[in-house]
């Protein structure tokens, strides 16, 4: 049977036919290339498959980087928290998305898949790199967009392809990712506090105080920033709470996610098959049982 | 013809897991051998100091006595030492398939170290040759890093595989006077620090401009980004690297079935 370059794919398509690739990688390797080409991805190819099912396909590899100016002295000692490195990070990130998005807009592209968010922040800066694969619609047959929704600007998500054709196919939607974070000086122990519990295990209260306030002031703007964008929830928030390494005292909790809305009139939950793998792991011959 | 096969005519070798190696059978993709390209090469010790300068930018602080301004530049020497040392094992990893008559290099795998100090550099090139049953063969061996299934799905979307694509660039920024690092020339919060954003903006765009440029009517699919970034003696390196794969369409795009949500009860 010779091989037909449009028989298939194709929403009837049961079973790929192994055999006719293999025939039509032959004919194709010999013959011109068709289509726009020029596309960069970094999206691995089950994730470009997925895509194409939810009707995008990807355009270019974009980033965005942002990096501010925090003023000498702000990591000094202190109490309370860090202002000026909570507004530098803000900044930088509002840097990084700004530019992301254009260059996604000059893609014409509808949004932006598997955002990876880099954030570095140092004594004097803070700087925050945003990296994704710009994303757009596929056209039917008759020149129609496939994918339906329309936005005002590119969205932004950290979201796996696989993530979000599971979250369209339920009706639910991304906008942008949001961001919370806060840098709070951990008050210091008494001098007499500090040599009275040094031979002892105890918890170290003014800490623990402090990272539950970092805590709450991130989560709050966490969920301010989700309103501001129209959102109506966040999706697979992350959570980084850590000691500043430059700076003594100093905790950061940074917590950012994708903020989401149900744009379907309800939410659609998805089929899902049950999968019993056959494929236990192989059992091998171990040489040491006859020693 | 690679030494294994020489002893044994019809025997091949073969870098495949059990599963591509089934599928690729089915596909009429006959293995013949496991094909290799090595480079091993000294960086000229020069490579880091053979900068330009891109962009410069003056000194914004408040003393009234000439000192240096900073700049921002490529280090193209050190990138180009990579991207031939990738070039060349690419090249002899070809001629070994071409020697034993494959059409193409799948599930190529690509290993880059530096083998005795950071002057030095190393590039491992490896895969299965192949031969395509019943179709003519091209003009010159391809190459990709898919196999098996994934192959096959890439043709399934329109697709065919050309090449294996690395490309990399370095910015190095060096600071004149601190206080150009903060921008604006002033000391305070909130000033974006343009020497720093546009260092790593030129090593991520010079990168993927490299490839847009290297690619033709081609497209890189499954990239793999890195970036590293390093200080010392008053200077930044970023750089910027990109390893994927250069596939053609050669049909358009048609839907693909539904795929179905599974949940699996194995551990």
């Amino acid at each position: 049977m010779s091989p037909d370059m449009t028989s298939l794919g194709g929403t009837e398509s049961k079973e790929t036919d192994l055999h006719q690739l293999g025939q039509m990688l032959g004919i194709g390797q010999n013959s011109r290339a068709t289509g726009p080409g020029r596309t960069t991805s970094d999206l691995s190819l089950d994730e470009i498959l997925l895509l194409h099912s939810v009707g995008l396909e990807p355009v270019e590899v974009v980033f965005g980087v942002g990096c501010v100016s925090i003023m000498a002295g702000v990591w000094v000692w202190s109490t309370g928290p860090v202002t000026d490195a909570h507004d530098a990070f803000h900044r930088a990130l509002d840097e990084a998305k700004e530019s992301i998005r254009q260059q996604a807009h000059a893609a014409k592209a509808v949004g932006v898949l598997g955002v990876d968010v880099e954030v570095k922040c140092s004594y004097h800066r803070a700087v925050v790199v945003v990296t994704g694969t710009a994303v757009r619609s596929c056209t039917d047959e008759a020149g129609q967009n496939r994918f339906k929704v329309s936005y005002r600007y590119p969205f932004l998500c950290d979201l796996s392809a696989r993530d979000f054709a599971v979250l369209t196919t339920a009706g639910w939607y991304p906008l942008d990712l949001v961001a919370g974070v806060s840098f709070v000086h951990a008050p210091r122990r008494a001098l007499g506090t500090a040599i009275g519990q040094s031979t002892q295990n105890v918890e170290l209260t003014n800490y623990t105080e402090t990272l539950y306030q970092a805590r709450e002031a991130a989560m709050e703007e966490l969920q301010s920033h989700i309103s501001q964008v129209g959102g109506t929830g966040l999706v697979d928030a992350k959570i980084v709470d850590r000691p500043v390494h430059f700076a003594s005292h100093v905790v950061e909790f940074l917590t950012y996610g994708t903020a989401i809305k149900m744009l379907a009139k309800e939410h659609t939950h998805p089929q899902i098959a049950t999968v019993v793998p056959l494929d236990d792991k192989v059992r091998t011959f171990e040489a040491t049982s006859l020693d | 013809m690679t030494p294994d096969a020489a002893a044994q005519p019809n025997a091949f070798d073969s870098g495949l897991t059990i599963p591509d190696f089934v599928a690729c059978l089915s596909m009429g993709l006959q293995p013949v051998g496991l094909v290799q390209g090595f480079y091993c090469g000294q960086i000229s010790g020069w490579s880091s100091y053979s900068t330009y300068a891109v962009t410069t930018y003056p000194c914004a602080c408040y003393e009234q006595t000439v000192h240096n301004t900073g700049w921002l530049g490529r280090v193209d020497a050190l990138d180009s030492a990579w991207r031939s040392a990738h070039q060349v094992a690419l090249e002899r990893m070809l001629k070994e398939a071409a020697d034993i008559g494959a059409h193409g290099v799948v599930g190529v795998t690509t290993e880059m170290n530096h083998p005795t100090n950071d002057k030095s550099c190393e590039v491992h090139l490896y895969g299965t040759a192949v031969v395509v049953e019943g179709a003519a063969a091209p003009a010159q061996p391809w190459t990709t890093q898919l196999a098996g299934h994934k192959l096959a799905k890439l043709i399934e979307i329109g697709f065919v595989p050309s090449a294996v694509a690395y490309t990399r660039c370095t910015a190095v920024l060096v600071e004149g006077c601190n206080m150009e690092y903060y921008g604006s020339g002033r000391c305070g919060t909130g000033y974006v620090i343009i020497p720093l954003k546009e260092a790593h903006e030129l090593a991520r765009a010079g990168a993927i401009d490299a490839v847009r440029r290297a690619s033709g009517d081609a497209s890189l699919y499954d990239v793999r980004l890195q970036v590293h970034e390093s200080e010392g003696s008053g200077s930044t390196y970023i750089t910027c690297s990109l390893l994927g794969s250069l596939v053609r369409r050669v049909r358009g795009t048609l839907p693909l079935a539904t795929p179905i949500s599974t949940v699996s009860l194995g551990s």
